[in-house]
């Protein structure tokens, strides 16, 4: 049975009864535990997008873990319990899914995943990587395990989404119905005379102590965040003013999506210079000979 | 080897996932095994943007059949999901190939256990053309559009509707000016993939070849078809989930199961 496809190995790791299905992208000059230069390499795992399998939408997770491993750090994406092809139990419907994912649902899991690929494949630790649920579930789990060493968060949100205040709704009715996205612009203009200071009812307390822990430990963050993900509540803001600087780098996303277009692209030239920054790679590895070239970023501009 | 939280790497598993090696790239596929498998069924998965929605269910779908005695084989065409290549460089004919390739190598596991087709959307017309090449002793189709295009059409005007909503007045742009695009030969990315005037113009070719259920004389007996049209309560099997809190993503399909089992239950019985 033939599970390597050049630079890419298929890995099931068993864990609480599931088999979790995932894909390892190793780097060019990896052989399973490189030792580089006396020092281990750093991991990206990259969590599911939603409910999408571990490819993303428009196979976006397998162009990243590429091009992340072309840098030099070996990427997984792996496909939570129910998700894509990982066994275990998947919720009726996506507010199931999302309510899961903020009681911290997927922690243990996620900080298996994370210790079992350290240990097999030699890494000094793993950064996690993740989109709105993913991400919250990678802050989840960075807190849980010692072995997170950084995290990579696209739009994460910091309140319950099953607990709808009603200017939550408001809110949502605003995003999501032209009359609303008009009203929408008139209110950004009156928004900071009306902004409040205190968190909000439904705020996922939980998830910015874990926020607070993980800027007071300094580990490194990136985070994109997008004005349809703060809610009518800048929880960004708010995280800016009431945890420690930490080592956290903030952007608001100024692209209609991550997953294609120029969003793709931009992603990827950020991320490369973050991970250079705070994670160098003592070799520069040369590329792999690679059989993809799935969405390269020359169709995009 | 064990870690403290208990997990490890598992070195074999039920379901068996590989790749396999074909005309330079490398296709995936997991392999649904079965105890004493009395027909092999290949899935022939929808197209690239609808992949994301339908998994779930379509894994459901194949873990079913392996329960009851029916070995599954599903798989990404290539330059889709796990399999590798580009997908700019693919083309309704070498999703073709792939569907004959995969369903040559199922047979060959023992040729005297029946070899079933099953599409959904566009896997339906994919399958129905191998099924009409002497391919399998049935073919069952779930949602089949009447052309590849068709499917197409649908994830344009996804695109457009996703533009309308999250792009500024100036990058929102109407159906006619993306299939004028493709019509000039330039790609379009619907859903980021990019989807390329050839693979357009292509898709106008592979038509549905089975219009209704019924059989004919093969090769091998009596080879028989269905066609199923799915309905909404079927979602995210067909149409975009995820998108909404209230969306489906785990539908209670075992109706659809339970039928679509019994049919090819019946087609077996009937050689």
């Amino acid at each position: 049975m033939k599970t390597t496809a050049q630079s890419r190995e298929l890995i099931t790791i068993w864990g609480d009864e599931m088999y979790l299905r995932g894909t390892y992208h190793r780097c060019a000059d990896d052989d399973s535990a490189g030792d580089r230069g006396g020092k281990r390499p750093i991991g990206i795992l990259l969590l599911n997008y939603g409910t999408t399998p571990r490819s993303g939408p428009g196979d976006s997770l397998v162009h990243w873990a590429d091009s992340f491993s072309k840098l030099g750090y070996p990427s997984f994406r792996f496909d939570l319990p129910g998700l894509g092809d990982s066994t275990g139990e998947l919720p009726k419907d996506v507010l199931g899914y999302v309510s899961r994912v903020t009681a911290s649902g997927y922690t243990r899991t996620v900080s298996g995943i994370v210790e079992t690929i350290t240990d097999r494949f030699g890494l000094q630790g793993v950064i996690i990587a993740g989109i709105c649920a993913g991400a919250v579930a990678g802050l989840f789990a960075a807190v849980a395990c010692e072995k997170v060493e950084g995290l990579l968060l696209f739009t994460p949100y910091f309140f319950l989404q099953n607990f709808s205040t009603a200017r939550e709704t408001i809110h949502r009715w605003g995003v999501e119905s032209r009359v609303g996205r008009v009203l929408r612009v008139v209110y950004r203009h009156v928004k900071p005379l009306v902004r409040r200071t205190a968190l909000p009812p439904n705020a996922n307390v939980p998830l910015i102590r874990c926020w607070q822990r993980i800027a007071s430990r300094e580990l490194p963050v990136f985070v994109w965040n997008r004005d349809e993900n703060l809610g009518n509540f800048d929880y960004m803001k708010y995280l800016r003013a009431n945890s420690p600087r930490g080592n956290i780098v903030y952007r608001r996303v100024d692209f209609p999506s991550f997953v294609e277009g120029i969003g793709r692209h931009v992603v990827q030239q950020e991320l490369a210079g973050w991970l250079r920054d705070h994670f160098p790679v003592i070799q520069e590895t040369p590329a792999v000979e690679e059989p993809v070239t799935c969405s390269e970023d020359r169709r995009v501009h | 080897m064990l870690t403290k939280s208990g997990y490890e790497i598992a070195e074999n598993t039920p379901e068996s996932a590989e790749y396999l090696e074909f005309e330079g790239v490398h296709l995936y596929t997991v392999l649904h095994s079965a105890l004493n498998p009395v027909a092999r069924v290949l899935l022939v998965g929808p197209f690239a943007s609808e992949r994301n929605y339908s998994y779930a269910p379509w894994v459901q779908w194949a873990r079913y059949l392996a329960k009851r005695h029916i070995e599954t084989l599903r798989f990404d065409y290539r330059g889709v999901g796990e399999s590798t290549g580009a997908f700019e460089d693919m083309t309704i004919s070498r999703w073709s190939e792939d569907v004959e390739f995969l369903a040559s190598r199922l047979q060959s596991r023992s040729p005297s256990v029946p070899l079933v087709l099953h599409g959904l959307e566009l896997g339906a017309l994919l399958a129905s053309r191998a099924f009409k090449a002497g391919i399998g002793r049935a073919v069952l189709l779930w949602a089949p559009p009447n052309t590849a295009n068709e499917v197409l059409r649908a994830a344009l005007l996804r695109q457009v509707a996703g533009d309308q909503a999250f792009k500024d007045n100036a990058a929102r742009r109407p159906l006619s000016a993306f299939v004028q695009q493709l019509e000039q030969d330039q790609p379009v990315e619907v859903e980021g993939y990019p989807l390329t005037g050839r693979l357009w113009r292509e898709s106008f070719e592979l038509k549905l070849l089975l219009t209704a259920d019924g059989e004919c004389s093969g090769g091998h007996g009596r080879r028989s078809w269905r066609s199923v049209t799915l309905g909404r309560n079927t979602r995210p099997l067909v149409g975009p989930a995820g998108l909404r809190f209230t969306d489906i993503i785990n539908p209670d399909l075992s109706d659809l199961f339970r039928d679509n089992f019994d049919w090819l239950a019946g087609v077996l019985d009937a050689k």
